[in-house]
């Protein structure tokens, strides 16, 4: 019995050893996408978010939070950090919007945020990687990206990452050699969260087309033959809202009408989409002219009468963000305080917050359709890949096991 | 216009007529030929479209028949029924169809939905009932139909060409429907082959167009089908531009020619008129009392040569018949001086032997008494007129004889008539009417013009003799100008006026005849000419004409 239990702890240490952390190594990270963008402001996409993460690292994970107060968020920032540019990060872009906070007050390393309303997931809100400071695991050295040791979180367990960006066949290919051992972006299934978002934002005097789009398109063959995987219809304004029921198809217009769609030339997924509602509303009498625009302009474009857009951009992973972010695309930040009211009156915030996503849905002027996320591939000797709360990988967790 | 002058134009106008007919019609038949070769070029060129048609369509077919045959589309069929539609599927269209030079192929169900689109990916799904229908077609023919697009503008519709095939998988049935669009790049084929505008016309619009062509332009169309039409517009700027460069080197042909028939024609007429123009200057002399003059024949050929030798051996002849009539004529005229010198010297001779005999008769008759010496003095009388009357003819006759060349000068002639004019008054019913106009030049020698006035004048005055009446003297300018001086009186016989200027011709009792011979001679020196004319009262009117200086 003895020996046996010595065999058995044997064994067992020996799997352990297997599959415990062992500091250092170079990963093979291959990206499958042509941006290297790490602007906090133009990771819409999974991809650009996620190369954005391996040097920037969002407020919700570096700073501590605290309430002091029942309004009044806390952020204490760690000395390695420059509190500037956590106070910068919080008026970024839409950052004012998402977080709705009146003006901060700085006292030494610590940021107070009086909050409007009972926002008990505005932790959560700062995790987007709009609010991304420039403190992350990695930083660039030469054509690599080396472990970053002064960063106020623990060292991540790699040394280095040896990142190139190839299409999905190379990549696969690459990965197939073992040549990758990590291939973030791959089309492969995922259960992550996704909360990349591709929306229909609707110009003034366009709420007619609505009725003839959502009577028309079928938002899991736009996830499925447009966008690639992993991609999932969204049929409202929060991820996990139910499919809304099937719309009156509207009457054709005589005469035909003429509509600009405008969409980011970069997105491929966009251009998919835009032509997929070009041959969806023809039969409605809609003649859409397609317009890819950069996507900076595209950003700041006020749209026109006749004009619709098609926007991507990461929800927060917080329900009361995400509205807050659909108002703001809508154009309708007027009536966040009140949204924020009803959610403060509410004793279980999310599911207020989908209802009142169903009420809201219909009546802002954009048509939410899919979402995106990461898909990955990693060899065997990837260990510990977990996904943060917008379903990135999180490399800085990872390690590579001995084979 | 000199005869030089005429030939040459001659021959300038044989050629430009030459040019004017021959150039024209040259380029209307090479107009034609060139036309007719850019019509058979573009019916070549029409046939070698036609061809690359059949060829578009044969590629068709064989891109379709071998991608029915392929396992990638075996595997759509087998899979088609899957829910959802595996990415092999749904992608299936845009992965097959360019590396077979396709521009459309969809995969649809035996239903009519698309399960797959690689010119339209964002049909799939959905029905395509324009392209589905040309499954019905039956035979694997290719089918001219429209396809929808996806365009910046919108949806577009687009000719192509397209085949069916039908892939079976057990009972399940997928059709591939696949072809070419005549699209830009089908234009620019068919423009790189024909060098013409290619214009694929569908819907009344320009679908799809490449190259250009110049104007002047030929078209030609070639239906597709019911639902376009390629229109082949080819340029003639090519055939415009030969005709304008044959037209400038028949332009400069001519040019030269013509040049060299204006050298060639001058030069030939003047060697043709040199001899003539020599013939006519020698006439011309010869005209003008030159005699002996001949003509050089070196440079003259056949005719002309024989014409010059006839011309020279008949001056020659002409001279010394002239010499011979001028020696004649000088003896006869000598011969008639000296008869009428004879006859006037023996006029006088007669009363001076009479006087004489008389005298010598009464002086052997007796003693020299008081009759005798009355007879004495008046024979002595007559016998001293009759020797003044000698000695005034031989005065006359030597002042005609031993005339001086004249010393000519430049004179207004009106200038030179008015003081004579001041000389002379009414006297015995006889009055002066003096018309002077000026602005007449002449070069003239005063003294004798003076002469030949007051010759004139007295004539007149003579002429007037016993009767009232008026002397009318004129200087006329203009295009003749003359003096002319007109008497009243008898005038003169018609008989008289051909003699009138020949010596030892008068009418007047005690006139020598030699007056008007002088003025003539006198005019004639000067180059002008003395006429007698009928004057408008029946007197004589003679008139002096002298040359002008601005005519000398």
């Amino acid at each position: 019995m003895t020996r046996v239990l010595l065999l058995s702890l044997c064994i067992t240490t020996v799997a352990l050893a297997g599959s415990r952390p062992k500091p250092g190594g170079t990963l093979q990270l291959v990206l499958v996408s042509p941006s290297t963008t790490v602007d906090p402001l133009s990771a819409d996409a999974p991809i650009d978010a996620f190369r954005l993460s391996l040097t920037h690292q969002p407020i919700c994970r570096l700073v501590e939070f605290s309430r002091p107060a029942p309004n009044t968020l806390r952020l204490t920032v760690p000395p390695s950090v420059d509190v500037k540019l956590v106070t910068e990060a919080l008026t970024r872009g839409n950052g004012v919007l998402l977080t709705n906070v009146g003006a901060w007050l700085v006292n030494g390393r610590e940021v107070d945020l009086p909050i409007k309303g009972a926002r008990v997931d505005l932790e959560r809100t700062l995790c987007h990687p709009l609010f991304s400071v420039p403190v992350g695991p990695f930083r660039v050295k030469g054509s690599k990206l080396e472990a970053f040791d002064e960063q106020p979180l623990s060292r991540p367990y790699l040394d280095t990452l040896a990142l190139q960006s190839a299409d999905a066949r190379t990549a696969e290919r690459l990965f197939a050699q073992r040549r990758a051992q990590l291939v973030v972006g791959a089309p492969t299934p995922s259960e992550a969260p996704q909360l990349f978002v591709t929306a229909l934002a609707l110009g003034p005097g366009l709420a007619s087309v609505r009725a003839a789009i959502e009577s028309s398109i079928d938002r899991a063959d736009l996830a499925r033959f447009f966008v690639p995987a992993p991609s999932a219809p969204l049929n409202g304004l929060l991820p996990t809202t139910a499919a809304p029921p099937a719309t009156a198809r509207p009457a054709p217009l005589t005469p035909p009408q003429e509509l600009s769609l405008l969409f980011d030339e970069t997105a491929e997924h966009e251009r998919g989409i835009a032509q997929r509602l070009q041959v969806k509303l023809q039969p409605f009498g809609y003649r859409v002219a397609l317009k890819p625009l950069p996507r900076a302009d595209l950003k700041t474009k006020t749209l026109a009468a006749n004009e619709f857009a098609l926007r991507s951009f990461a929800l927060p992973p917080s329900p009361t963000g995400a509205l807050l972010m659909w108002l703001g695309l809508a154009g309708q930040q007027s009536r966040a305080p009140a949204v924020l009211q009803q959610l403060a009156a509410a004793p279980d915030v999310d599911a207020r917050a989908k209802e009142l996503a169903a009420q809201l849905g219909p009546e802002l002027s954009v048509i939410p359709l899919v979402t995106r996320g990461v898909g990955v591939m990693a060899s065997k000797d990837v260990q510990h890949l977990t996904r943060d709360a917008l379903g990135l990988p999180r490399v800085d967790d990872l390690f590579l096991s001995a084979e | 216009m000199r005869l030089r002058w005429t030939l040459a134009l001659a021959f300038v106008a044989l050629a430009a007529l030459q040019v004017a007919v021959v150039v024209p019609l040259a380029l209307r038949n090479l107009s034609a030929l060139l036309g007719r070769q850019q019509e058979a070029r573009v019916d070549q060129l029409m046939v070698a479209v036609d061809a690359e048609a059949q060829r578009l369509q044969g590629d068709v077919k064989r891109a379709m028949d071998e991608l029915a045959q392929s396992q990638a589309l075996e595997d759509v069929a087998r899979d088609a029924a899957r829910i959802p539609a595996p990415a092999h599927v749904t992608t299936a269209a845009t992965a097959l169809m360019t590396p077979r030079g396709l521009d459309v192929l969809a995969l649809v169900d035996d239903s009519g939905r698309t399960l797959s689109s690689g010119h339209l990916p964002a049909r799939i799904g959905e029905p395509d009932d324009p392209l589905f229908v040309v499954t019905k077609s039956g035979a694997r023919t290719v089918v001219a139909t429209r396809v929808e697009l996806s365009a910046p503008e919108g949806i577009i519709t687009a000719p192509a060409l397209v085949t069916a095939r039908p892939i079976d998988y057990g009972e399940r049935r997928v059709w591939a429907i696949g072809g070419i669009l005549l699209s830009e790049a089908r234009a620019r084929d068919l423009s790189r082959l024909t060098g013409a505008r290619v214009e694929v016309v569908s819907d009344g619009s320009v679908f799809a167009h490449a190259g250009d062509a110049a104007p002047p332009t030929l078209s030609r169309t070639l239906p597709v089908g019911e639902v376009a039409t390629v229109r082949l517009t080819f340029s003639q700027a090519d055939l415009v531009a030969t005709r304008a460069e044959v037209l400038r080197a028949f332009i400069g042909f001519a040019g030269v020619g013509l040049l060299l028939s204006i050298i060639a024609g001058f030069l030939v007429s003047r060697r043709i008129t040199r001899p003539v123009e020599a013939l006519t200057e020698a006439a011309e002399k010869i005209a003008a009392g030159t005699p002996g003059i001949t003509v050089d024949g070196r440079h003259a050929s056949g005719e002309l040569k024989a014409l010059i030798a006839t011309f020279n051996e008949m001056t020659g002849d002409l001279k010394d018949a002239t010499d011979k009539l001028v020696a004649s004529e000088r003896v006869a005229a000598w011969q008639e001086v000296a008869r009428r010198l004879a006859h006037e010297i023996k006029n006088p001779l007669t009363p001076i032997r009479m006087s004489l005999e008389t005298l010598l008769a009464a002086s052997q008759r007796g003693p020299l008494d008081e009759r005798f010496t009355r007879l004495f003095s008046d024979s002595a009388r007559v016998v001293l007129e009759e020797v003044d009357r000698l000695k005034r003819i031989v005065d006359e006759f030597s002042q005609f004889a031993r005339l001086p060349r004249p010393e000519l000068a430049t004179h207004e002639l009106a200038d030179l008539v008015q003081p004579i004019m001041a000389l002379y008054g009414p006297h015995d019913g006889i009055t002066f009417d003096v018309q002077l106009q000026r602005g007449t030049q002449v070069k003239a020698d005063r003294d004798q013009l003076t002469q030949v006035l007051v010759n004139l004048i007295k004539n007149a005055e003579e002429a007037m003799s016993g009767r009232s009446g008026t002397i009318h003297v004129r200087v006329k300018s203009g295009e003749a100008p003359c003096v002319e001086v007109e008497d009243e009186g008898p005038g003169i016989p018609a008989e008289l006026k051909a003699r009138l200027f020949e010596p030892y011709v008068t009418t007047k009792p005690q006139g020598t005849g030699l007056g008007l011979a002088i003025a003539l001679r006198i005019v004639q020196e000067h180059g002008g000419r003395l006429e007698v004319l009928d004057g408008t009262s029946g007197g004589a009117l003679f008139r002096v004409s002298l040359p002008t200086v601005s005519a000398r």
